[in-house]
């Protein structure tokens, strides 16, 4: 049994909840209802809404598909590399989306160290829907990764090791008795990298740019509505409001099974 | 390059400080029924609320400084802008830079400015059509050009028309920034299609893409390519180009912002602009 906190606790907690809390109703409370229609149907609006569906769930995929292995070798790792590599991973955390973009920019744009060579053979990233992808991507895997890194972490290794001692690859191993007890962890992780994938904003307009249909997404769209038609805009910071919520509702149980400490260990 | 340029131009307006302290008085915590708890409980959160709300607006009211939000076009000639007002009011000048597209929806939300200046009088014929600003003047020109980069697609550019080459990345503003509109206003009145790569949210940005060598070449104001010497201007036939004129305006209620308009429009803010590139309205 908890003891109750007291009361000055709730009055701090307060402050947050409402600072969280109000943006979010003021936002509901300033929609148009009159023209939801005729601003979701607009080309900017749908276009923008599937452009970030698409490529926030190839992110997603990309995260999960390269991010198992890399979160497997930094929990299974000690060594200086490792922790070279963990720091990596955290930094497009606490850079500025912006930044990245820059340094997205540096690296694989037209007159960039790696892009360079990709345009030799003919394969452009900046202004395309793969740029848009890669962008989110890379604000997206710390998220995945991190989560799933402590995971295992806290895992007990005696179950994959029993395992390996009868016969199975580490690999196999891995895949049937390591990553089932981590799932919760797994999903955790991949719908925290969805969630940062579509909303990125400042990494995308600066390494893909802003194109209707091809590199505007949902978030670039409400900053460029914003400027037009703040009506539109609103309503479709909403749609990103409703789909970031239905997700966390649906995935609830799953979701907080996390970070309960008897659904993990 | 990261502050003037940076694609999301964000507002960034006077940073509001923190309260300083905390008036409230926190009883000692005692295990006492809930409903008492809950009452002071709420009388803190308002306590708490009301001070960090009254020292904002404390550190807003007691500035004498003059906040000019400024188009971005804005941004090269800011300095020295700055420097002359400086001098002549006697107060200290500081500006920010944005997208004129979205200075209304700023202006309307009470950001800290004094004297507004967008980069196009239709920008700013919406702002006083809102009833946000008044004694609206016209304080420059100018006009669209084209930079290349030196880059195989920037090379070949000679003329506008070069612009609708498949070979060459072109960016361009967005409709929704001033740039943007008067771009669109030239190529439909040339009857051109650009298939740009990429339409940024405002002049700077526009210019960046091409600057890093990303795009081959955009279409920007003569002031931008007038900043950036390493790139190519190649200018747009006089008879086909699209002009925009540059309006300042007091936001109202602002009594500090007179003097800065009648700065503005003196000689010697003039002679300044025209260095920059702009004409003389």
């Amino acid at each position: 049994m908890n003891r109750r906190p007291p009361a000055w606790v709730f009055a701090m907690a307060a402050v947050p909840a409402l600072l969280l809390g109000v943006p979010l109703c003021a936002l509901m409370w300033r929609l148009p209802w009159s023209n939801l229609g005729a601003a979701l149907s607009s080309d900017a609006a749908t276009s923008a809404l599937v452009l970030s569906l698409v490529t926030s769930l190839i992110a997603t995929a990309l995260c999960v598909v390269f991010g198992l292995p890399l979160a497997w070798a930094l929990a299974s790792g000690t060594g200086t590399t490792t922790r070279v590599v963990r720091a990596l991973c955290l930094l497009p955390i606490v850079l500025p989306p912006v930044v990245g973009g820059v340094a997205l920019l540096l690296a694989f744009g037209r007159q960039g160290i790696v892009g360079q060579w990709l345009a030799d053979v003919g394969v452009q990233l900046p202004f395309t829907t793969a740029g848009v992808v890669l962008a989110q991507t890379f604000v997206a895997l710390p998220f995945f990764v991190l989560s799933v890194e402590a995971a295992l972490r806290q895992l007990d290794v005696e179950y994959a090791d029993v395992a390996i001692v009868h016969g199975a690859s580490p690999f196999r191993a891995f895949v049937a008795v390591t990553l089932p007890s981590v799932g919760p962890a797994v999903l955790a992780g991949a719908v925290l990298a969805w969630a940062r994938a579509l909303g990125e904003f400042g990494a995308t307009v600066t390494f893909a740019g802003s194109l209707e249909g091809r590199t505007q997404t949902l978030p670039l769209a409400v900053y460029d509505l914003l400027e037009r038609d703040p009506a539109d805009a609103v309503v479709l910071s909403a749609v990103l409001v409703v789909v970031a919520v239905s997700v966390l509702v649906g995935l609830r149980d799953r979701w907080f099974g996390v970070f309960r400490s008897d659904a993990t260990t | 390059m990261a502050s003037s340029t940076s694609p999301a131009t964000y507002w960034s307006g006077t940073v509001a400080r923190p309260a300083g302290q905390y008036s409230g008085s926190v009883s000692r915590w005692s295990s006492s029924a809930s409903i008492p708890a809950a009452r002071r409980a709420a009388g803190l959160v308002a306590g708490l609320v009301a001070g960090i709300f009254i020292g904002v607006g404390c550190a807003g009211a007691d500035r004498s400084t003059v906040d000019i939000l400024a188009a971005s076009s804005y941004t090269d000639v800011a300095e020295p802008l700055e420097v002359l007002l400086e001098e002549e009011l006697g107060v200290e000048v500081e500006f920010s830079f944005g997208s004129s597209g979205s200075f209304l929806e700023q202006i309307r939300q009470g950001a800290p400015a004094s004297v507004v200046i967008t980069a196009d009088s239709a920008t700013m014929q919406r702002i006083s059509n809102a009833g946000l600003v008044d004694s609206v003047v016209s304080i420059a020109t100018n006009e669209l050009v084209i930079v290349a980069a030196d880059t195989a697609g920037g090379r070949g550019i000679e003329s506008v028309t070069d612009l609708r080459s498949s070979d060459v990345l072109v960016v361009l503003c967005a409709s929704s920034a001033p740039c943007g509109a008067a771009t669109d206003a030239l190529l439909e009145g040339i009857g051109l299609d650009v298939d740009a790569a990429s339409r940024e949210p405002n002049v700077k940005a526009t210019l960046t893409k091409v600057r890093l060598g990303e795009a081959d070449a955009a279409i920007v104001y003569r002031t931008d390519a007038l900043a950036s010497p390493g790139l190519r201007a190649v200018a747009i036939a006089q008879a086909d180009n699209v002009q925009v004129t540059s309006r300042a305006a007091a936001v109202v209620g602002r009594q500090d912002a007179m003097r800065v308009l009648e700065v503005l429009t003196e000689p010697a803010a003039m002679a300044v602009l025209a260095t920059a590139g702009f004409g003389s309205p």
